[in-house]
């Protein structure tokens, strides 16, 4: 059976097609992976960029961390939205799932912020990036993060393979 | 006219001081996790680079650790740096001359 692979519909809206159930349980949990405290969030995700300066650190907080926490609040309810629209091939008993356009930004940066998140749970290294998961019986959470961190992967180059040719509608025209 | 003297006076110093102002590095820094052509777009994305410099910045940042990805104003430096975090790169700013953290 042939692999799962995007298109684009003629109306620009991307389409995820021969999808394996194993993909759909994975981003279907998308949205949980990334519901966390707002303080997990800035931590993990939006560090104060003035490392190195801290009088210029509140700054930081009082300006940039708040449009940083609201964009990705927006890209997790995008996303959520997205993901009632599954559907089946009945055909080859696989699943689809339609991205318009202006949300391709939102899936690209959550599902990094995904990967992240697990990547930082399961204190995943460069060389666990390396290797296959060991999916032994049962197999370890570690190795089950591992995956799912491989199959977003795989989404999110799906994703970027129509844009490094036609580009995507601009960050600020998401929604 | 004093006043019009103390206007000229003070546009003199705000420009000295904009001129004088160090610049900022914008720094991108490794991560495990994302993927080498998800950064190269992003790096298109926010900064309108070429395939070709997005491409050399990324190798940076994977085969060095970090890559000073633009360099510049601070107020720009703070968007870029704002723009980068948005997509989940791991980004500081740092003065230009000052030592790295």
């Amino acid at each position: 059976m042939e692999g799962p692979f995007v298109e684009k519909s003629p109306k620009g809206d991307l389409i995820l097609r021969n999808l394996p159930a194993f993909y759909i349980q994975c981003l279907l949990i998308l949205p949980e992976i990334l519901d966390r405290e707002e303080e997990d969030i800035r931590s993990a995700l939006f560090p104060n960029a003035f490392q190195q300066t801290p009088e210029h650190r509140e700054d930081w907080e009082k300006y940039s961390s708040p449009d940083l926490l609201h964009l990705f609040a927006d890209r997790v309810e995008i996303i959520r939205g997205d993901l009632r629209n599954f559907g089946i091939d009945g055909a080859t008993l696989t699943f689809e799932l339609r991205i318009p356009e202006t949300h391709a930004n939102a899936w690209l940066a959550g599902l990094n912020a995904a990967r992240l998140l697990l990547g930082e749970d399961f204190s995943i290294t460069a060389e666990d990036m390396a290797r296959e998961p060991i999916l032994e019986d049962p197999p370890e959470d570690k190795e089950i993060a591992l995956l799912q961190i491989s199959i977003l992967g795989h989404v999110q180059q799906m994703l970027l393979e129509p844009q490094e040719s036609h580009g995507w509608a601009e960050p600020g025209e998401e929604g | 006219m004093v006043w019009g003297a103390t206007q000229e006076e003070t546009k003199t110093e705000t420009i000295t001081r904009t001129k004088t102002a160090p610049p900022w590095n914008v720094v991108v820094h490794d991560d495990p996790i994302s993927l080498m052509s998800y950064v190269v777009d992003v790096f298109q994305k926010v900064f309108g680079y070429s395939t070709a410099k997005a491409r050399k910045l990324m190798l940076e940042v994977h085969n060095q650790g970090r890559s000073v990805v633009w360099t510049g104003e601070r107020e720009r430096a703070e968007v870029y740096a704002s723009k980068l975090q948005s997509y989940h790169l791991r980004t500081t700013l740092e003065r230009v001359g000052a030592g790295r953290d």
